[in-house]
């Protein structure tokens, strides 16, 4: 009898976890299409206040205005029978890079509710998350029921690419803002108007090798370099950064250390690194991995120049610094390669734009500190070309693979040429552009990048 | 003069140790004095081995279980601590909703986004103030760990008191999966970084280039020495240390003597819970909190613990800074040009490290490892001899045939997950099922035939080319054999853990041998010049195609199913066979095996290359299914998680085997909870850890045997009441005969 109960309590249990799990966690965002209420701009956000807010609207008229010039949008509140976009990103294990979704919930929220969607329909995205290699598959699988779906994006994926590229190929194109793998490089159905990580990451070593020489006054003899034990990390040093910096005549010292890496073992592979007496230090590491370099790099009181990807911005490092003291949101002296511009510097309209309807968004939304930086503005621009591509007349697949094939920019907030096939090695990439900018005390300064002009083409580089 | 040498090295150990690490640290300097500074910047890490080492000394001396699921219950008290001192929030578990049984009916005719949302708990309660003082948060989440231990204790582990040590073992791995859901569900997947506690800031500069040690990881590494010599104290000085280690020696003398064993392993695994969730605590601030990391830690910790030959709290702290420093070491060499890292990949040879710690301690301390001397050992689950085979392989292939040409793609694609994961299953039945030989490494095994059949033999026709890369897996699988020859049990489990962590981080992570783009290519299969791969939806064989163009290929998945039947028919005829009752006998005891003339090491080795040749198609097959192969799929985490399910569905039956694959991640199940009663996937992984742990606890033969037990117990309870029927028959008879 005794036994029976226990057997008895142990299944209405895992019931239980089955009702548990069917009304938890639905998450709290609102319908994309609901129509935006009158709101003031956030406070304190970092939205451009160059023009006060037009009218009850909650995000700048020249937000609006930018995205209808870019998108070719009728403009007002989109309605009718959405339009879908299959959206895959990483999410729910370790690594994950949910702050891409953020873009997309931004875009659509504004493409819908400002930019007229497509032709005045709203677009709809049709979400799939990865966190393994058959989640890939799964989600392609789900795309490709979908007739409705005539594009794929991609927010940012280390798991599942291949699969997911293999299964979609010649069926429909899928848009790469930020292809960070070896699959994602090599394909040939997918498009990405950004340089990609290759971009960045090759536009950092010359960075290292050609200019930190004349901006900091000091010969660059060597680079060591920590990077994260993943197939993106590996290819980056390997592949990208160490052919790079050797044929400029640099030497390299790389150390490979795991996704999950904190300060501890941070400070010991920078020591390997022998980071204490190399010219130029650059981790190629993920936020996380950026905190504990440097948390690391403080232990061990190693003051050399430092060299970073986007991929350290966020709010943990913020957060991170404003918990020891520090007053800027990011580490004082770096450098950071990205795309071109930043977001912590105004100037740019499209990017500027996007921060604006990002943070109303989220505002609107009632998502808290919402994490806009990172894979999240690129993935923003891309949604908002495909629409682009869509209101020029690309409805179906076919159509929106041409338009890529043939789209030459100007990207959404991108910076310098772009042609889909023009890198020889990587043909998925169609951006060859990178910006550099420097944290200077509080303040985020411009280097070599969109906004002076000096924006760094590293395959141009290399070849001249 | 040796004989006095070796006397005297045997009584002065500690002595002897710290001379030997003295001269060995001398060499280094002097060989290149800045080779010791990473050693020396990584104690924390060691601290943090250490930490996770220790509770997995306790729990194994005051109750016999080996915990695999320490290092997560340490990260587990860790992030109620994060909750309550950041957020100002105490984080509930997911709670069983009764409210569900009016949602799922409901939610099954409506479209998503319609979905009937009924009041569920809480997901979070809110502390008085913004956010909890640090003392106050640490004690609260401090309860935390001790409501766990006796959670972990009246409602796991004391039923599995008398259970074999396989059930001992799944469940440790059940509960580890549970614990790291319950993380991801609740807390996100995020790591936290630099969650606030006042460690000491600063530094100590060595003389020379010997570096630095940081206050905080130095606080550390005493504050775990500091515990281990508590520890030591109370199992040497205390009536309950003394009654536990009797306990660990011989349960029935200590039940004798007037000793509980259920309260000295509770009392010890609350204790166990508390060290590790003090000792979360103190390291979050100077690692990454999330559900990776120390989780992973185990691997390295049991290293230490068997090092310290699982009974020395002393000696895992020391061999847990130990290993962390020669990790530093590797790391260090790593880097230099000499090194060969296209050959040995540096970070993949820290990680695997642990691994031949553990390799050396078992072959060095093998014959002197601890068993404990328990009143009584639970049977492993009945290995019934198949009857009815062709009836049950054809309704179920008619079921297969059925789901792959007349449903969709997405019935279709966990048709043919649930047939990898039943060849992968099956090559469990026949290694643990069949032999009682724990591997929590077969998924490392199944990934060597892809990657080998990837790398070397694509071009060979199909199907020789998954042979042959199967044949690989079973030269592997004999070589992890031959620590089994003189270990078993849980020491066989930690060494084959560890044997998966290094194939994973030297052979798939290898560049050498697996490229740098992190995957190898899989042709798809042909036959007869036709592609049978998973894309090629157009195919047609007798004019017949799946439902729709979707992938995966309906026939790819014939091709899957003509191989489980192949191998299922393999495995039955195998435990039908001479062979199978010797692995059955070598199961229940080597010694009486032997006795009876069968050779046991001969047995273990067939049985390891069988299960590994299994294992290696499933490998190819999974590699076919993807068109690649990468080292995450065929990960630690992997085997933990495939040994789980397979024991969910029955470890020692063939059926089992096909049950595991039903319900295996991805699996026809998950469909079923996905697409029908619309529960989350996020979620599917958290149901499959509790219903194994209940399934361990409740009905040891998993799925596949619960129709047996039930028949069984209502044959005992019919037994019984006829023999009480019987007695009171007699008793009256003697009463009539009395007057």
């Amino acid at each position: 009898m005794r036994k029976r109960s226990t057997a008895l309590v142990a299944g209405i249990a895992v019931i239980g976890l089955l009702a548990s799990a069917c009304s938890e966690d639905d998450g709290g965002s609102a319908p994309a299409t609901e129509a935006p209420a009158a709101t003031e701009a956030p406070a304190g956000s970092e939205a451009p206040s160059t023009e006060a807010p037009a009218g009850e609207l909650p995000v700048l008229q020249s937000s609006i205005d930018v995205g209808i010039a870019y998108t070719g949008g009728p403009g007002g509140v989109a309605s009718g029978d959405p339009i879908k976009i299959g959206y895959v990103n990483q999410e729910g294990g370790t690594p994950a890079f949910p702050e891409a979704t953020v873009g997309v919930d931004a875009g659509v929220w504004f493409i819908n509710n400002f930019l007229g969607g497509v032709g005045g329909r709203p677009i709809e995205i049709v979400e799939c998350f990865v966190t393994k290699e058959e989640d890939g598959l799964k989600c392609a699988q789900e795309f490709l029921a979908d007739d409705g779906i005539q594009a794929v994006l991609v927010g940012a994926m280390f798991n599942g690419n291949a699969p997911l590229l293999d299964t979609l190929k010649d069926k429909k194109p899928v848009f790469l803002p930020n292809p960070v793998t070896t699959p994602e490089f090599l394909a040939s159905d997918a498009y990405a108007f950004t340089p990609g990580s290759p971009g960045v990451v090759q536009g950092l070593a010359v960075f290292a090798a050609k200019y930190v020489p004349e901006i900091e006054g000091k010969e660059v003899k060597s680079v060591a370099v920590v990077y994260n034990d993943n197939p993106a990390g590996t290819v980056a040093f390997t592949a990208l950064t160490k052919p790079i910096l050797e044929a400029l005549g640099v030497e390299v010292t790389g150390v490979p250390v795991a996704d999950t890496a904190g300060a501890t073992e941070m400070a010991t592979a920078i020591q390997s690194s022998g980071a204490d007496k190399a010219d130029v230090f650059y981790p190629l590491v993920t936020i996380q991995g950026c905190i504990g370099v440097y948390d690391a790099l403080k232990t061990l009181e190693i003051e050399t120049t430092v060299v970073t990807t986007g991929l350290c911005f966020g709010v943990p490092m913020q957060d991170h610094l404003k918990s020891v003291g520090e007053a800027g949101n990011l580490p004082d002296g770096w450098y950071f390669g990205g795309y071109g511009f930043a977001y912590e510097i105004p100037g740019n309209p499209e990017l500027d734009a996007y921060i604006d309807a990002a943070l109303a968004w989220a505002k609107e939304t009632g998502v808290e500190n919402p994490e806009y930086t990172g894979f999240a503005g690129p993935t923003f621009g891309t949604l908002i070309t495909i629409v682009k591509f869509m209101n020029e007349g690309a409805i179906d697949s076919a159509a929106l693979r041409a338009s890529a094939k043939a789209f030459t920019g100007p990207m959404w907030a991108g910076v310098g040429d772009f042609k889909c096939g023009g890198n020889p090695t990587f043909p998925s990439l169609c951006g060859f552009s990178i910006g550099i900018q420097q944290q200077q005390g509080t303040e985020y300064v411009s280097i070599a990048d969109g906004y002076n002009g000096k924006a760094i083409n590293p395959i141009a580089e290399l070849a001249g | 003069m040796e004989q006095s040498l070796k006397a005297f090295v045997k009584k002065q150990k500690v002595l002897v140790g710290v001379v030997a690490v003295v001269a060995v640290f001398a060499i280094l300097y002097a060989w290149d004095a800045r080779q010791l500074a990473p050693m020396f910047s990584n104690i924390g890490t060691g601290a943090l081995m250490a930490a996770v080492g220790l509770g997995v000394v306790l729990t194994f001396r005051g109750s016999g279980v080996v915990n695999f699921a320490n290092g997560v219950i340490t990260v587990f008290v860790a992030y109620w601590y994060y909750g309550l001192k950041v957020e100002g929030k105490f984080y509930i578990p997911p709670l069983p909703n009764p409210l569900v049984l009016i949602e799922i009916p409901v939610n099954w005719f409506r479209d998503e986004g319609k979905y009937l949302d009924l009041p569920n708990w809480p997901t979070t309660i809110d502390m008085p103030g913004d956010r909890l003082t640090t003392v106050a948060a640490m004690l609260i989440a401090l309860v935390v760990a001790v409501l766990l231990g006796l959670f972990l204790h009246f409602a796991i582990f004391k039923p599995l008191r008398n259970a074999p040590v396989l059930a001992k073992v799944v469940t440790t791995v059940g509960l580890f999966v549970v614990l790291q859901e319950f993380l991801r569900i609740r807390f996100g997947e995020l790591a936290k970084t630099g969650v606030p506690f006042p460690l000491p800031k600063g530094k100590f500069d060595l003389p020379g280039e010997l570096g630095i040690v940081p206050k905080n990881q130095l606080f550390l590494v005493i504050v775990v020495t500091v515990i281990a010599i508590g520890l030591w104290a109370l199992f040497k000085y205390t009536r309950f240390g003394l009654a536990t280690r009797a306990a660990a020696e011989n349960e029935k003398g200590a039940i004798v003597l007037g000793f509980s064993p259920d309260f000295l392993a509770g009392a010890n695994w609350v204790l166990s819970t508390l060290i590790a969730g003090l000792l979360g605590i103190l390291a979050a601030p100077i690692t990454n909190l999330d559900t990776i990391t120390l989780p992973l830690f185990i691997v390295p910790a049991l290293g230490a613990a068997l090092l310290a030959n699982f009974t020395s709290f002393g000696l895992t702290v020391a061999a847990g800074v130990g290993i962390a420093m020669l990790q530093g070491w590797v790391q260090y060499q790593g880097a230099q040009t000499w090194f060969p890292r296209g050959v040995l990949p540096t970070a993949g040879l820290t990680l695997a490290l642990p691994f031949f710690v553990i390799v050396v301690a078992m072959f060095l301390r093998g014959k002197s490892l601890p068993v404990r001397g328990a009143v009584s050992t639970g049977k492993m689950p009945f290995a019934a001899a198949p009857k009815r085979v062709g009836l049950y392989a054809t309704a179920c292939s008619v079921g297969v045939l059925v789901l792959l040409f007349g449903f969709s793609y997405d019935w279709r694609q966990s048709t043919i997950n649930t047939l990898v994961a039943t060849v992968i299953a099956l090559s469990l039945v026949v290694l643990v099922g069949f032999v009682g030989q724990i591997s929590l490494a077969q998924m490392a095994i199944a990934g060597t035939a892809g990657f080998f059949m990837s790398k070397y033999f694509e071009d060979l026709p199909f199907p020789i080319a998954p042979v042959i890369g199967a044949f690989v897996a079973a030269i592997f699988g004999a070589v992890i054999s031959i620590p089994a020859l003189r270990l078993r049990g849980v020491n066989l489990a930690v060494i084959t853990l560890s044997a998966a962590v290094a194939i994973e981080q030297l052979v798939f992570k290898n560049k050498t041998f697996a490229g740098e783009l992190g995957a190898l290519p899989v042709k798809p299969p042909k036959i007869g010049g036709k592609d049978f791969g998973p894309n090629n939806t157009l195919l047609k064989v007798a004019d017949l195609k799946g439902r729709d163009d979707i992938p995966p290929n309906a026939w790819f998945g014939v091709v899957c199913l003509v191989f489980v039947i192949i191998l299922c028919l393999m495995v039955v005829n195998v435990r039908r066979s001479n062979t199978g009752r010797q692995f059955l006998a070598v199961r229940s005891n080597e010694r009486a095996a032997a006795a009876a003339g069968i050779d046991v090491a001969r047995t273990k080795i067939l049985a390891f290359g069988l299960a590994a040749f299994i294992a290696g198609l499933g490998g190819t097959l999974s590699g076919y299914r993807f068109g690649s192969v990468t080292p995450a799929y065929f990960g630690a985490f992997a085997s933990l998680t495939v040994l789980a399910f397979a024991y969910l569905g029955g470890i020692a039956s063939v059926s089992g085997a096909v049950l595991a694959g039903v319900v295996a991640p991805n699996g026809l199940n998950f469909n079923f909870l996905e697409n029908i009663l619309h529960i989350p996937q996020s979620y599917a992984t958290l149901i499959g850890g509790v219903g194994l742990i209940i399934t361990a606890v409740q009905n040891p033969e998993g799925l596949a045997g619960a129709p047996r037990l039930v028949k069984q117990k209502q044959i005992d309870k019919a037994v019984r009441k006829k023999a009480l029927a019987e007695r009171t028959s007699v008793g009256v008879s003697q009463g009539e005969g009395s007057t």
